[in-house]
């Protein structure tokens, strides 16, 4: 019984809410325009994000890079700066020649051959 | 546009399209803004700054909106989301203050004399009564009352709005309509 009259005390409630209608704040008249402002800046934000991030990158390259200069078609070549080494492998260092001239010294199983002898008991030695 | 759904609003809002959006905002500013006042008890200046921020967040995640739900369901959980991550610590000590106001689990008896309360009355005093007894509810049944009788949403979805089981909103809604009708009554003596 309680029951039924609080089913229907709800309803007529709910009936009188309805009608009512909802007592809604009122937005102020600039919010619409805020949320615009909000929402182009928003936009605008990744744009501008990419644009520095690719900015980054490339000073990057830039800094990092190599300059690689060819010279001009028909010029003659300049002489290299420094005494160019041919091993093996390909790499071009000063003073390379020496290095070698030790390296074979300190090699114990060389019997014969350039920088044969005896290895140096303090490596500085060979230095 | 002022015909469209509020669906393919925010389907166009996803691919760019501002002025779709601007007419959700137009749509749902003052709903928002009272929701956020009622559901975080903010006054109207903090709760005007907070609708806005989920007015942001919507357009950000217009994308993720799948059309599962109503639009409405999914703008107000994206209100009360974007509410929580903004005032987490100010709200979970104020929601502790409020759940000592009123037990969510306990049901409040409406009047006997519910049913014919407002009878006798003319429909611009029984609208008012109504309005002014809203009012002075507690603002989490009054978020409740919002979601259900004005943006009628079922119990389920109020519940996944308000992440409350769906026992809660019964009961929030129970309590709402009791103390309303006690509310009326009492000024009616």
């Amino acid at each position: 019984m309680s029951e039924e009259k609080d089913i229907r005390g709800e309803q007529a409630l709910r009936a009188a809410l309805k009608e009512a209608g909802a007592p809604l704040l009122s937005a102020a008249p600039g919010f619409a325009a805020a949320v615009a402002a909000g929402v182009s800046a928003r936009g605008r934000a990744l744009p501008v994000a990419f644009a520095a991030a690719a900015l980054a990158a490339a000073a990057a390259l830039l800094v990092f890079l190599p300059a690689r200069r060819e010279p001009p078609a028909g010029s003659p070549g300049r002489a290299a700066l420094t005494e160019k080494f041919e091993n093996p492998f390909g790499a071009s260092v000063p003073g390379a020649a020496a290095a070698t001239q030790l390296l074979y010294r300190l090699s114990a199983r060389a019997l014969e051959g350039p920088g044969t002898g005896p290895a140096p008991a303090n490596l500085k030695e060979g230095l | 546009m002022d015909n469209a759904s509020d669906e393919n609003l925010i389907k166009a809002s996803a691919s760019g399209d501002t002025g779709a959006f601007g007419e959700l905002v137009d749509r749902y500013k003052d709903r928002v803004l009272t929701f956020m006042a009622w559901h975080f008890s903010l006054p109207p200046a903090e709760a005007s700054d907070m609708a806005q921020e989920a007015f942001l967040a919507a357009w950000k995640s217009a994308a993720s909106f799948r059309g599962e739900s109503l639009f409405r369901t999914w703008l107000f959980s994206v209100a009360r989301n974007t509410g929580l991550s903004y005032f987490r610590h100010y709200i979970a000590k104020k929601a502790e203050s409020a759940g000592l106001l009123f037990g969510d689990e306990e049901f409040e008896n409406i009047p006997d004399g519910a049913p014919g309360l407002l009878e006798g009355l003319e429909a611009a005093e029984r609208g008012a009564a109504v309005r002014a007894a809203v009012g002075r509810l507690p603002d989490r049944l009054k978020a409740a009352l919002l979601l259900r009788e004005w943006e009628e949403l079922s119990y389920e979805e109020i519940a996944a709005v308000l992440q409350v089981p769906v026992g809660t909103v019964r009961s929030r809604l129970h309590n709402a309509y009791a103390r309303l009708a006690k509310d009326i009554s009492a000024r009616k003596l």
